[in-house]
């Protein structure tokens, strides 16, 4: 079969809004979903019954059904109800509230991971429980958690492309009218695939070198919390 | 001791009870501690006295009791009415930053250089600025003979000048009071000299302390009351000559038979 890379050519412009469009919504979604995440990590683990049952219903929600099922229901469903939301919104609450239970995950754990003692020494000297989680908890979470949210944000990127079922016009919503305009899936698909691929791999690579700048400022950190005498 | 601080003491318990589950950690425990005092408490493991330093510190919330901090409540506050309320977030924390505690573990933090472990929580709770916060931490880190570890991560300290980290993170926020529990456990025997070094020094110039400990020499030497806990209770207290040479009760003859036993076989 013969490739013809001159339609993607003729059909730039509306490939290159529709991977803008991508960008926007999964930025939107980080953005929203990380916090959102770390509200519902803390929810979690409230001492109040009513917060922390909601958080993990939410959670239990979201992380068990298709991402696509949570995105009809937000664009179809609820305007039954009145709530009539612009699809591209629907794109990036939707991808949000998904992103946001798995973020969730991420970071009690990545919280549970530290000793008790942090917190313990934290509050003894008198801090209070945010004090005590900004200034020593979380940072020292950092490092175990950057990588789950570097892959849970790299599968963002990609459930993405479901949100053209409710026609929101990003990349693979772009690729499926470029397919029908010019009866030729193979050079498009071909093209947003790498598309696709290039993006993940800027945020993979970028992320690995954060890590790296992170580790090397703590390689000893972790590791020590449990042997107590290495002498300097 | 003038005769004011005979009145009220520093800190003061009353029937404080704490129980995890089935066990009964602490039974009903009343203590107080005059200004300048260095209270040293031993038991078997188990006993209760590190829950009883925790409690003081209200990391461990007990179930019943009234604690007193220079007369000042702490955790809890007993209404006119008689009722008893948990006091707010805002007073626990600043009543909790006049007692520094000192862990076993040392639980330093490690993300955070010496300089900042020192000056992080005279910022962010005292609201002092950085340069004077600074300035106290140099100032106690020399008190522990740190002076020249500032720039250090913990981890690249040893346990025994990590805990003289820890105890110099405590002396920043000008406590009232130590708490330490079991502050040479967790070393190599080589390191607990430095760490006795601190304490005694800390002790000489007047720092009120309840020390639990394993290090009865240290005790004999520096302290001036010793309890003995055991099940929940303090069982018997005296001053070191009192409690160690001439014990009463036969739980604490019994318990420093077993140390002493311990002793011939290690020395």
């Amino acid at each position: 079969m013969d490739l013809d890379f001159k339609i993607i050519l003729d059909w730039w412009p509306l490939i290159l809004d529709g991977f803008k469009l991508t960008l926007v919504i999964v930025t939107g979604a980080i953005l929203l979903g990380i916090p959102l995440g770390g509200l519902l990590a803390f929810g979690r683990q409230s001492r109040f019954k009513i917060i922390s049952i909601s958080a993990t219903a939410f959670i239990e929600l979201f992380r068990n059904t298709p991402f696509m099922i949570q995105v009809f229901l937000l664009f179809y469903v609820l305007p039954f109800y009145g709530i009539r939301i612009p699809a591209n919104i629907v794109g990036i609450i939707g991808l949000a509230l998904f992103g946001s239970v798995y973020y969730a995950e991420i970071i009690r754990a990545g919280i549970d991971a530290i000793p008790r003692g942090q917190l313990e020494s934290a509050r003894s000297i008198g801090m209070s429980h945010w004090q005590s989680m900004t200034n020593i908890v979380l940072p020292q979470s950092m490092r175990i958690i950057l990588p789950p949210i570097g892959n849970q944000t790299l599968s963002l990127v990609k459930e993405s492309s479901i949100l053209s079922t409710i026609t929101v016009q990003e990349l693979t919503m772009s690729a499926l009218i470029v397919q029908g305009q010019t009866f030729r899936p193979f050079e498009i698909f071909i093209v947003i695939t790498l598309l696709y691929w290039g993006l993940n791999e800027l945020i993979a690579t970028s992320l690995r070198i954060y890590e790296r700048r992170l580790k090397r400022r703590s390689t000893l950190v972790l590791a020590g919390t449990s042997s107590n005498e290495r002498l300097s | 001791m003038n005769a004011v601080d005979e009145v009220q003491p520093l800190i003061e318990l009353f029937g404080i009870r704490k129980t995890f589950g089935e066990i009964v950690a602490l039974d009903g425990v009343d203590l107080s501690v005059a200004r300048g005092e260095v209270v040293c408490v031993i038991g078997p493991s188990g006993c209760g006295k590190s829950t009883l330093l925790r409690t003081i510190n209200w990391l461990e919330v007990p179930d019943s009791g009234q604690i007193l901090l220079e007369g000042n409540p702490v955790g809890t506050v007993a209404k006119v009415n008689g009722k008893i309320t948990s006091q707010s977030a805002k007073d626990l924390n600043s009543i909790r930053s006049r007692m520094g505690m000192v862990f076993q573990q040392f639980n330093l933090w490690p993300h955070l250089s010496v300089l900042e472990n020192v000056t992080r929580a005279q910022k962010i709770v005292l609201r002092i600025p950085q340069k004077d916060a600074e300035l106290t931490a140099y100032s106690c880190l020399s008190q522990v003979g740190l002076s020249d570890k500032t720039d250090a991560l913990p981890d690249q300290l040893s346990g025994g000048q990590q805990q003289r980290v820890a105890i110099a993170r405590a002396l920043s926020m000008n406590p009232t009071l130590m708490l330490m529990d079991e502050p040479t456990s967790a070393l190599d025997p080589e390191l607990v000299g430095d760490v006795l070094g601190v304490l005694q020094k800390l002790a000489e110039d007047g720092m009120t302390m309840i020390i639990v400990t394993h290090e009865l020499g240290f005790a004999a030497k520096f302290a001036d009351r010793i309890l003995f806990m055991d099940r929940g209770l303090i069982v018997e207290e005296g001053t070191p000559q009192q409690l160690l040479r001439n014990p009463e009760t036969d739980r604490l003859k019994f318990f420093l038979k077993q140390l002493g036993e311990m002793n011939l076989i290690l020395s």
